[in-house]
């Protein structure tokens, strides 16, 4: 156990010493999405309130509206952490052949590396949030608590393992598909659409909100941004977990089934 | 004590053909002409503990094919293999433990990082204790001659070094099975001599079996007592390297130097050596002539390209 601790923390120091190598890329990946969001959210909401003569949008105000929108993409990204895993790339170009060799799991490597990620964006997230409080200064109807954080924090932990198992069976098709770029864009759009990073989910209408809830898309952005602006009962929060819990071993089951026909196709490259 | 026992191994790919052209592609997303491949059929053997046994043939002829089988990474399509007292598609820990395959063309270190950082990452998934695996990188470092190196990005280094500190890699847990192919495919002469060296002495001190692949002679000649020749995915050829010039080399090699400086080199069957000799010299002018049994490599490049009945 002792051993295996030590394994994951090297994995984990690995990742962060490759995330470091790139660091540039890592300050203006931060720099585009953090101010660029803050910049558009600000135009475009203020247009939309000027035109309306109420105060509340979706339920939100017009500063928790702005905070939402920031939060929103920076959470998206957060979670998505490795965005791709190349689990599609190790199978084309034989990558995957040191995985098989090596006394590891593949998949726990895989998801260290996809946690260190997300938990590497998750400090630019709140790198953002100063930002923005010293640039827009948060809504009053914000009420910072150290229990929402704590919340959030194990949000986007259980949301990101949810990504990886997902993103992880668009990309095993990789074993009888020339390309699954296409796959994975179609996940993408399906996350960003009812996860609610380009809307907030309660700007849709009340049937398609409770369809929603059974989807295991909702958890990864609305609960938690709503759980870190202080506006979601604890009740609701844990709901949102066990769907997304339920569907990591849903999707994780079938993963396994798939992965095993895959394997027996696997060639190594070349034969 | 066999260490890797092969029993009937065949192996099957299926391969999807496209004709040239846009027509053709446009074909294909409705229908694909498939060909099912022979990678291996039915091939046995076994190999010894402390045994290096070379893995010869043309391209194609199923030597990597082979490798991967044993090291598990692909599934065999019949026949049995067992490795260290295991089937090595199950993929047991205990089994990735005591084997490592070194593929000349491919990297499996992490290449924004030195080896460094590589190894120590390395000593954590094989559970290296500490003492041994100070002990094992200056070992091998020193061996290899780049300790000077191991701090430096992988990918900033030269091909020579990037294959010496992927040896190192691969050996660090100490292997009691190693699956070398092409290891020094792409290296210049030094390197390579450097490499063949590195091997002999860890062979030595270690005793691992060792299943070399390589496309150049001097690599099999230098390192294997014994050899499997593979052709079109069958065992042609299995047993020591020595006596297949004497089995199969039906030619000597006659070199004549001249008078005038000038050198003949030809290649005659047993039966004829005496007459031809007697021929060569009524028409020159010979200064000294030597009778040899043509090179090794020689042999095997003709059983490759041509079967046994040729060699």
């Amino acid at each position: 156990m002792k051993n295996h601790l030590r394994l994951i923390y090297s994995i984990f120091q690995m990742e962060l010493r490759t995330i470091l190598a790139y660091r540039t890329s890592f300050w203006i990946n931060f720099l585009g999405t953090s101010l660029g969001q803050i910049g558009i959210s600000y135009f475009l909401w203020s247009a939309i309130f000027q035109k309306t003569s109420d105060h509340q949008i979706g339920g939100m105000t017009f500063p928790m509206m702005i905070l939402y929108s920031v939060l929103a993409p920076m959470t998206v990204r957060t979670v998505m952490g490795l965005a791709m895993l190349d689990i599609n790339q190790d199978i084309y170009t034989g990558g995957l052949n040191k995985f098989i060799i090596y006394p590891i799991n593949y998949f726990e490597y895989k998801w260290i590396q996809q946690i260190t990620q997300s938990f590497s964006k998750l400090i630019q997230l709140f790198v953002a949030i100063a930002i923005y409080t010293l640039l827009i200064k948060l809504p009053v109807e914000f009420h910072f608590k150290i229990s929402h954080l704590i919340y959030f924090i194990i949000n986007i932990f259980i949301s990101s393992s949810l990504f990886f198992v997902m993103e992880a069976l668009m990309e095993v098709v990789a074993f009888w598909a020339e390309n699954v770029w296409s796959l994975s864009v179609l996940l993408r759009f399906l996350i960003y659409l009812f996860s609610g990073a380009w809307l907030a989910l309660s700007l849709f209408p009340k049937w398609s909100q409770s369809i929603m809830s059974f989807l295991p898309f909702k958890g990864i952005v609305y609960t938690s941004v709503k759980m870190l602006m202080g506006e979601l009962p604890v009740k609701d929060w844990l709901q949102v977990q066990f769907v997304s819990i339920i569907w990591i071993f849903i999707l994780g089951l079938l993963f396994t089934v798939v992965w095993k026909k895959g394997r027996l196709t696997y060639t190594g490259v070349g034969i | 004590m066999n260490m890797i026992k092969v029993e009937n191994l065949s192996k099957t790919f299926t391969i999807t053909l496209k004709d040239p052209g846009l027509k053709a592609s446009i074909r294909s997303i409705f229908t694909q002409k498939k060909i099912t491949k022979f990678a291996l059929k039915n091939i046995s053997f076994e190999v010894k503990a402390g045994e290096i046994v070379g893995l010869i043939g043309a391209n194609g002829a199923g030597k990597t094919t082979l490798s991967k089988i044993l090291s598990g990474i692909i599934h065999r399509s019949s026949g049995n293999v067992t490795v260290l007292g295991t089937d090595p598609w199950k993929r047991e820990i205990k089994y990735r433990k005591k084997m490592s395959l070194i593929m000349g063309q491919k990297a499996s270190l992490w290449w924004d990082l030195p080896a460094l950082d590589c190894y120590q990452l390395l000593k954590e998934i094989y559970q290296i204790p500490d003492d041994e695996f100070k002990t094992r990188v200056e070992f091998l470092s020193k061996t290899m001659g780049i300790s000077d190196q191991l701090k430096v990005q992988i990918r900033k280094l030269s091909l020579g070094e990037r294959m010496k500190v992927e040896l190192i890699a691969a050996l660090l847990h100490n292997p009691q099975v190693i699956y070398l192919d092409e290891p020094t495919i792409g290296l210049d002469l030094t390197a390579q001599k450097a490499v063949r060296k590195f091997l002999r002495e860890y062979q030595t001190q270690y005793y691992p079996c060792m299943i070399l692949t390589s496309h150049y002679m001097e690599d099999i000649v230098e390192l294997c007592e014994r050899i499997i020749i593979l052709k079109e995915g069958e065992i042609v050829y299995d047993g020591p390297l020595k006596e297949i010039t004497s089995k199969y080399g039906n030619e000597k090699q006659i070199l004549l130097t001249l008078m005038n400086g000038e050198i003949i080199k030809e290649n005659v069957p047993r039966n004829l050596l005496g007459e031809r000799i007697n021929s060569l010299l009524s028409v020159h002018d010979v200064q000294d002539v030597s009778v040899t049994e043509i090179e090794i490599s020689e042999v095997i490049e003709r059983i490759i390209s041509k079967g046994m009945s040729h060699a």
